[in-house]
């Protein structure tokens, strides 16, 4: 599919990432059953052309939006798991930067619509198996971290249940900043969550990352 | 608002929890914009007669089902909360109620495209206020739990911030019930959170 692999790649123009954003709210107001490729591109201030040419069909660019909402998080997930050796350090990192780009986008003006994307696809099959794939492949990424990193626990069979936690504080941080709670204040809910990795670890907290630039703030 | 007080108190049948349901996704397929109130009758089995002799509007419709799922899970949380003194076991009560409340939803197949009808508030200002305040009523009412039993804390300037990591993992577990997380699971996530809470009592605290 020519239109997702330019996603993949990372290289989404404006252009496009605007229509993302804007497609989900046409789907919310016009419905998506009822709403057209040419509504989407207006609200997209693009011409029907401009959005025929990339996606043949509604629920093509809706499963590649969908996608682009979920990759433009993982791809800085995954750089930031890679960057940092120890469990701590990377979970602080990936809260810390997951914190970053929602409230950027609150900032821009941009919704956090991911629910939506997932409601929408438990009515259509094409979404449907865009959603499960990129869900298991976050599940995978976060998972993944803690087994290379199973022996800095004191117990590595909780590597499952410690991924999962994380999940879902990161689940729980996404609703919170959609709606207003100041990101100062996310940041210090980042780092109380560690706390419940800190106990687990044979040495605690590594020394060097206390006091990391997020917790000066 | 009269029109709102048939679910004021947050008492539903179940068969009309579904039927709401059934209307929030009329609104998905549709649009909330296309949607009228004789598709919401149609979705929910009932006459324009019955949904026009409650709601007014297609918004107060929105906002009356906003707040019937938020009194629905205030309410029980809030006398759960009111049930113990100390912040240990009230939070760890309300984690394990919420869990089991969202649990029955998700086995009942009700509330399902909620976030959906809160996106849909979101893009109406008068219900993007409603909904703000509603978010906001629960919350304070949290944190003003924690302001309570701050002397329980080491630090209890950061009581505000541990509301918030509560509330952090109430909106989590949420999503991951829907995600199907298993009963076991669920009450894990919720143990793993109470550690933080312990980790911030004073010592000679008992949990």
């Amino acid at each position: 599919m020519k239109s997702c692999d330019k996603i993949v790649d990372g290289k989404v123009t404006p252009e496009i990432e605007n229509l993302f954003d804007q497609c989900v709210k046409v789907f919310l107001l016009k419905g998506y059953e009822t709403s057209t490729l040419e509504e989407i591109a207006e609200a997209g201030g693009c011409t029907p052309e401009c959005i025929k040419e990339h996606f043949s069909t509604k629920e093509e660019l809706t499963a590649a939006a969908m996608r682009w909402y979920y990759i433009k998080y993982s791809r800085q997930m995954r750089a930031e798991m890679a960057m940092h050796q120890d469990i701590y350090s990377a979970m602080e990192a990936v809260l810390f930067a997951f914190i970053e780009i929602s409230c950027d986008q609150v900032h821009a003006n941009k919704g956090l619509f991911v629910r939506t994307f997932i409601d929408i696809a438990y009515v259509d099959d094409v979404v449907k198996k865009s959603f499960e794939d990129l869900q298991d492949d976050w599940e995978v990424q976060v998972l993944d971290k803690f087994n290379q990193c199973k022996d800095e626990l004191k117990d590595p069979s909780e590597v499952e249940a410690l991924a999962h936690y994380f999940l879902t504080v990161i689940e729980g941080l996404y609703e919170l900043i959609k709606y207003g709670t100041p990101c100062e204040l996310m940041y210090k809910v980042a780092i109380m969550s560690l706390d419940t990795l800190e106990v687990r670890m044979k040495h605690g907290q590594p020394k060097k990352k206390k006091g990391s630039k997020k917790k000066a703030k | 608002m009269s029109s709102l007080d048939p679910i004021h108190d947050g008492e539903l049948s179940p068969e009309l929890e579904t039927a709401l349901d059934s209307c929030v996704k009329v609104f998905m397929l549709q649009g909330f914009q296309h949607a009228t109130l004789e598709d919401l009758a149609i979705a929910s089995g009932t006459s324009r007669d019955f949904i026009e002799g409650h709601f007014a509007t297609k918004e107060q419709f929105c906002a009356a089902a906003l707040r019937w799922y938020f009194a629905k899970f205030y309410r029980q949380l809030r006398s759960v909360l009111a049930l113990h003194s100390e912040i240990y076991p009230a939070v760890e009560a309300v984690l394990y109620e919420f869990i089991e409340l969202s649990r029955e939803q998700y086995v009942a197949g009700t509330a399902m495209r909620f976030h959906t009808l809160m996106d849909i508030a979101g893009l109406d200002p008068d219900l993007s206020e409603e909904l703000r305040k509603m978010k906001l009523e629960g919350l304070e009412h949290f944190i003003y739990k924690f302001s309570e039993c701050e002397k329980e804390l080491i630090n209890p300037g950061e009581a505000k911030a541990l509301a918030q990591y509560f509330a952090t993992i109430f909106e989590g577990i949420s999503i991951m019930v829907q995600h199907g997380m298993s009963h076991d699971d669920l009450y894990k996530m919720a143990n793993f959170s109470m550690e933080v809470l312990a980790n911030h009592l004073k010592k000679g605290s008992n949990y």
